[in-house]
């Protein structure tokens, strides 16, 4: 693998002692290269472990005593040292919920065809994804959704016969083999011999005077409500103290890859992975980490990451002022947004680069699309046909119609949006909405339209105001470039009867001061720079851990070995996820450093 | 599992249950004197509707006196009801104004809880109603503690009165959680998630009651024995697991575990209610789904087209106000907080004419003066927002309540609105409350607080109307005004 280092000396600088609960962020370094180091298959019912576990299965690389390091220099992220960050306990956001549970009980158990989380208002986010486990609330209403979910779609399942059963129909045995079976696909781990006896009893309160499945449907009307299913429980660092990395189960890490790559939870061949120690090396990860990529479920990740980042699907909101033909309707809007999946998840999954994104100049077209970009379809009579063709004008995703003219206001081409769409997303720099109008209090709109006057020149004056120029030299400049297309992000090259004229530059980055002109070169230079390559690194980083990286610690290690990653594999996407899923972050689990938790009452254990 | 059976509660109290969502009532007021000034039924309802008004002098009285005034226009349609009506004139949302941040966002979140927001969040917003310094406003988290109902909804709760806190629900549904999205909040930055899909709403209610005639009784008895042994067996698997994480981990657990308490509590009291004299399980409704998905664009504005089909706006609030007056008389809450939309909505009202043609814009965009006469069809708007008004107060007055007299004479409803006026202000806010609260409000009474004084003082008494032991609501900087004039 691209950044596993030869073996370097182990890291030895002993900053403080386990323990400290003043300690942000400690990070051990294994003192045999951790990121290589695999461990025998977690056998069967070891999760939970015991609190004061601290030895036995699971506990095989601890360096004892563990060398706590606060913060790892430059050189010690280029070492071989076991830098996961923190992993905050994430509970399933609502897709991988509605998801998960159409993978246990069958879609067709929904009430009235409806997905259970419908109506929630979606969970909070952060740093751009709705996966964020350190903003996820769980509300009363949250609570209550599951309940009466995991109650009526036990029920439905009961009633239309979903219960696939390993045995006949009857007797404790019977029962029991079915609580492992169903269990170790909701909670995506063998249960515990404690968790089998609870299980089975609820069968046996269930099927009291009631049927054999009615008793079924208890025990899944519980473990559709058990933290254990809700949330993505790893146990591995428990009670290991602060600081503390351990290498996850393999059923924490078939966890891992299955939301992250698929958006649901772990299918059989994941489980048995995990059973079988597979997804024990970092060999065994990256394997299976390109198998799924290649299947269909990947679709629906890069779908949900694409819209989260950058917002894919609002265009089917856009109204547009101006009629043309093909008309804009939601035919052509929605073609617009599978246009840009299909193309993505070919780049993807073919193992194109970064600067394939963002260059290329072929995509997936239906007649109609071809039709609004001015491009050859090659069989024009078959309406949704998809054809993959070469298209005019057109220099990778973001010079797609989908986002140029997402980007744009009702009636006119807009260099504002489209510059601070990229600044913010593309770029992972914070601009702001704009302030307040200082003479009326009121939002600032995009300049008026005027005859025979050109967008960009009017947008010039708009932006040429003192209080309005800090900002707009780090949105216009990038947005210009983009004025060959109009509102509905058709091709152009002339505004107004004169010439579009279309300079960019990419200020506020590391290629400041180097003018130019047209799309062409923004996607060209575009794909060169460092702050673009971070970003969609930034931004698959968090997408993957549920969590914003960290400037330091551990993260910053991650960060910096995968940008070295990405950018000795020439950019290489593919790539890119598996190094996340196979970097320290995605494989390992560090107890954070925060108080632990006060002992159990007396009595209780 | 060797803890399976030992009550969370007891581990709860010998952990130190953190505070995190614990109503804060429970801390302070003995739960027995709360009980006792919760026996009589007293219930609030809060009415909200969107964007400002265009222009106090559009909704106050102007002429006449205190209590022989003439309705403004936007009220005129509660001209049958005047004598019903407290209008309250000259309060700030202070919390708001303090709190920086954007005018609708914020405003949203202190509307019903005059609090501050949370400062320092994620919200960024640049439409800055109190600087016109032309910089960007500082950035807020979400809403900075408990609101009015379910302050009262969750002191009900705890005095073990009613099985549910507060009925929450929205027209619309917001698809961004924000601050645009909350009105209402359990807790600081804890919002609380308005219901908006009708049916649904309508079986987490009543389905318990045999308001599913598919439902027989031995299956509902069948379904809260094992719904109450399932919630108490998860509450094992939760104690066990909140041993074995990290302290952090711990306090999401426990959010969720304090939730799972709350519909423990309610799943146990809904079978002590019973259906009959004035409770009346009304006729579920249709499927409509979710109420009209919203999305809205980075800057917060809820594009044109996005709501598409608004065409049951009004169905829909008809429906929750059916469900909350119901919930009211069967005594299953006292509290129901009726949201026409999320703020800053775009909301489409082109079923209402203006000069008779269908108004086409819609209503944020007219707040901000799009289109032609934008104040004269945002009165039409209004008015119809008034007309609805008036069917509460109406639906109220002509259903009894558990007490055995109609509800209006034991309920108050407020109505009320992120913003002042759609200029982004905070000042002197449109506040409009119907009913006595059984004698406690002054009805057919226009009074005028001095200009600036906090909105926390018509909330406070609202509060006290409801029964609730409080000196006040809200940030404790807004306190110390004089709520007597209110006062019957």
């Amino acid at each position: 693998m691209t950044h596993s280092s030869p073996q370097k000396t182990p890291l030895h600088r002993t900053v403080s002692v386990v323990g400290s609960v003043a300690l942000v962020a400690l990070l051990v370094a294994a003192c045999s290269s951790g990121d290589d180091v695999s461990k025998p298959a977690a056998p069967a019912a070891t999760v939970p472990p015991p609190p004061s576990a601290s030895t036995g299965p699971g506990a095989m690389i601890i360096p004892d005593p563990p060398v706590v390091i606060v913060d790892p220099t430059k050189e010690q992220c280029d070492g071989a040292g076991v830098f996961p960050g923190r992993t905050p306990l994430r509970r399933l956001a609502l897709n991988e919920y509605d998801s998960s549970i159409a993978d246990l009980l069958g879609v067709d158990v929904f009430v009235d065809g409806k997905a259970p989380s419908l109506g929630l208002v979606i969970d909070t986010s952060a740093g751009g994804f709705l996966n964020n486990a350190d903003v996820t609330t769980t509300s009363d209403l949250h609570v209550e959704n599951f309940y009466n979910t995991a109650l009526a779609l036990a029920e439905s399942a009961r009633v239309k016969g979903k219960f696939a059963l390993p045995c006949a129909a009857m007797g404790a045995v019977c029962a029991e083999q079915f609580v492992r079976d169903f269990g170790l696909r909701a909670f995506r781990r063998p249960l515990s011999q404690d968790e089998v006896t609870s299980y089975t009893a609820r069968f046996a309160a269930g099927s009291m005077g009631a049927t054999f499945e009615e008793g079924l449907e208890w025990v899944v009307g519980r473990m559709l409500q058990s933290p254990h299913f809700l949330y993505r429980v790893e146990l591995e660092t428990s009670g290991a103290g602060p600081g503390v990395v351990k290498p996850l189960s393999g059923y924490s890490i078939a966890t891992r890859l299955s939301y992250f790559l698929w958006q649901t939870t772990p299918d059989a061949m994941l489980l048995s992975a995990a059973a079988d120690g597979t997804l024990d090396t970092k060999e065994g990860v990256a394997a299976m980490v390109e198998k799924m990529i290649q299947t269909d479920r990947f679709e629906a990740t890069l779908r949900s990451f694409h819209d989260q980042w950058l917002d894919v699907r609002s265009v089917a909101e856009k109204s547009k002022e101006a009629t043309i033909d093909p008309p804009w309707d939601s035919n052509l809007k929605l073609d617009l947004i599978e246009e840009i999946e299909r193309f993505s998840r070919e780049v993807y999954e073919s193992g194109g680069s970064f600067t394939e994104l963002m260059t290329a100049n072929w995509s997936f077209l239906t007649p109609r699309l071809a039709a609004h970009y001015g491009a050859v379809h090659p069989n024009p009579a078959a309406a949704e046909e998809w054809a993959r063709v070469e298209v005019p004008h057109r220099h990778g995703l973001l010079t797609m119609a989908g986002f140029t003219a997402s980007h744009s206001s009702a009636n006119q081409s807009n260099v504002a949006k489209r510059g601070a769409w990229l600044r913010n997303q593309l770029l992972c720099t914070e601009i702001g909405a704009p302030p307040v109008n200082p003479t009326n209090g009121e939002p600032i709109v995009a300049p008026p339209k005027v005859p025979g006057e050109t967008t960009a020149e009017r947008f010039k004056k708009h932006s040429s105001d003192p209080a309005c120029f800090g900002c707009h030299t780090l949105i216009d400049p990038l947005g210009l470039p983009f004025e060959y297309y109009d509102e509905f992000g058709r091709y152009r090259d002339m505004d107004e009867g004169q010439p579009v004229s279309a300079p960019g530059e990419f200020t506020g980055t590391s290629a400041a001061g180097t003018p130019f002109e047209g799309p062409e070169a923004f996607a060209t230079g575009f794909a060169k720079l460092p702050e673009a390559q971070s970003c969609i690194v930034s931004n698959w980083f968090r997408y993957g851990m549920g969590r914003t990286e960290a400037a330091s610690g551990g993260d910053r290690c991650t960060m910096t070995r995968q940008l070295k990653r990405f950018s000795a594999s020439g950019q290489n996407l593919k790539d890119l996820i598996v190094g996340l899923a196979t970097s320290d972050a995605f494989r390992f689990r560090m107890e954070v450093a925060d108080a632990p938790l006060p002992p159990p009452p007396a009595g209780q254990q | 599992m060797a803890n399976v059976k030992t009550s969370r509660r007891h581990f709860m109290a010998a952990a130190g249950a953190s505070s995190l969502v614990l109503p804060v009532f429970e801390a302070f007021t003995p739960q027995k004197a709360q009980a006792q000034m919760f026996e009589n039924a007293r219930q609030l309802i809060t009415y909200y509707t969107a964007n400002g008004v265009p222009g106090q002098e559009n909704f106050f009285p102007r002429g006449g006196t205190p209590t022989n005034f003439t309705l403004g226009p936007i009220l005129s349609p509660l001209e049958p009801h005047k004598q019903d009506l407290l209008i309250v004139e000259g309060l700030d949302s202070r919390a708001a104004m303090d709190a920086g941040g954007d005018p609708h966002g914020v405003g949203f979140a202190t509307t019903l809880s005059g609090r501050k927001a949370v400062p320092g969040g994620e919200f960024k917003h640049g439409a800055c109603f109190n600087d016109m310094s032309g910089k960007p406003c500082p950035s807020t988290g979400l809403g900075g503690g408990p609101s009015l109902d379910i302050e009262v909804g969750q002191a009900h709760v705890a005095a073990k009165v009613v099985p549910i806190g507060s009925l929450n629900y929205s027209v619309k549904t917001a698809q961004k959680p924000d601050l645009y999205t909350y009105l209402s909040y359990s807790a600081p930055g804890v919002p609380v998630n308005p219901e908006s899909d009708p049916l649904r709403a309508f079986n987490r209610v009543f389905k318990a009651l045999g308001g599913d005639p598919t439902v027989s009784d031995a299956q509902a008895a069948r379904l809260k024995a094992r719904g109450k042994s399932v919630l108490d067996e998860l509450g094992g698997e939760f104690d066990l697991l909140m041993t074995q994480v990290s302290q952090t981990d711990r306090a999401r657990l426990q959010q969720h575990q304090d939730a799972m308490r709350n519909l423990e509590k309610k799943v146990d009291l809904l079978t002590t209610v019973v259906v009959g004299g004035s409770c009346k399980v009304p006729i579920a409704p249709q499927d409509l789904g979710p109420g009209p998905a919203v999305v809205r664009n980075a800057g917060g504005m809820e594009d044109k087209n996005a709501a598409g089909d608004h065409g049951d706006i009004e169905l829909r609030q008809d429906i929750y106000r059916g469900m909350i007056i119901a919930a009211l008389a069967c005594g299953l809450t006292r509290v129901g907080t009726l949201a026409t939309s999320f703020s800053r909505a775009d909301t489409y009202l082109s079923f209402l004419p203006y000069n008779g043609l269908p108004i086409q814009s819609a209503h944020h965009a007219m707040s901000h003066g799009e289109g032609e006469n934008p104040n004269e069809k945002l009165i039409v708007v209004n008015n119809w927002y008034a007309l609805k008004f008036g069917q509460f107060i109406d639906q109220l007055k002509s259903t009894m309540g558990p007490t055995g007299e109609p509800l209006f004479k034991t309920a108050g409803i407020f109505w009320c609105n992120e913003l002042a006026t759609g200029g982004h202000t905070h000042n002197n806010k449109p506040h409009l409350v119907a009913g006595t609260m059984g004698g406690y409000l002054k009805n057919g009474l226009h009074h005028t607080y001095p200009k600036g004084t906090p909105h926390n003082v018509l909330l406070t008494a609202l509060a006290k109307g409801a029964g609730l032991a409080t000196d006040h609501i809200g940030d404790t900087e807004y306190q110390g005004q004089d709520l007597t004039p209110l006062l019957a």
